[in-house]
């Protein structure tokens, strides 16, 4: 994983672990919560982009390039798609929505770094 | 009657929908750019996206009926797949979603049918949808 990945999951599972602090304690996220959620996408796009620079430089060219991308996109998305669909649900199930989206983003990591093995 | 995305079916219908996005693209770069590697796997995995984004769009949109075939057929593919792959893995060049049942995917995909069908059956309305009058 990149420096970027490892400070972005560090973050996610700092953020889990918070969510799941407001789970068992039946609380919702305050606002300053979204505002790092923010932050986090932020940098997903900033991961985006140095993503597909990196698929168009040198040492890339056994990486299957739509896979790849598909997953740089995907994971741009599952934030703010967290984030829509737990808005309006204020209950734990709304709560362990965002926590999912905030451990998916890790998983995407490992799936993007085995992708790129596999072809570099 | 409490709706079947509220509440803990709201996080349902995120993993769902996580499910059918990551299987939809999947199963649509392996169709276009190497269906002849392996097309039973690729051809599944295909007919799991279909599973699961019709299993979302019912859950998120109350029908019940639906859903709950969506399920139904989800839990037999992941038993069946699963048991192939063990059983058969030289029928398996790439791995599907439901591959070793979903191994790949920390079992979600395993354990996703059998939490689908216990919040369907729980959270099933009382007393008719429709009510009678006299």
């Amino acid at each position: 994983m990149t420096v970027l990945q490892i400070g972005i999951t560090a973050a996610c599972l700092l953020g889990a672990l918070w969510l799941l602090v407001l789970i068992a304690r039946d609380r919702r996220p305050e606002r300053w919560f979204l505002t790092v959620m923010a932050v986090l996408e932020l940098l997903m796009l900033v991961h985006l982009v140095l993503g597909v620079v990196r698929l168009t430089g040198d040492g890339a060219d056994g990486v299957a390039t739509w896979e790849y991308v598909g997953y740089l996109v995907g994971a741009l998305l599952v934030i703010p798609a967290g984030v829509i669909w737990s808005s309006g649900e204020p209950s734990r199930g709304g709560t362990a929505v965002l926590l999912v989206a905030l451990l998916v983003v890790p998983f995407m990591f490992v799936r993007l770094a085995d992708i790129w093995a596999a072809g570099g | 009657m409490a709706e079947l995305s509220r509440g803990f079916g709201r996080l349902l219908v995120f993993v769902y929908g996580v499910f059918a996005l990551s299987a939809t693209g999947r199963s649509t770069v392996q169709l276009l750019t190497k269906a002849d590697e392996a097309p039973v796997p690729y051809a599944l995995s295909g007919v799991a996206a279909l599973v699961y984004v019709v299993a979302t769009i019912a859950l998120a949109t109350n029908r019940r009926r639906l859903a709950l075939t969506a399920v139904l057929v989800e839990l037999v593919g992941v038993l069946v797949v699963g048991v192939t792959s063990v059983l058969l893995p030289e029928e398996f060049a790439d791995a599907t979603v439901w591959s070793q049942f979903g191994r790949g995917y920390g079992f979600v995909p395993l354990v996703l049918p059998v939490v689908g069908l216990w919040w369907l059956l729980r959270a099933r309305p009382s007393h008719p949808e429709v009510p009678r009058i006299g």
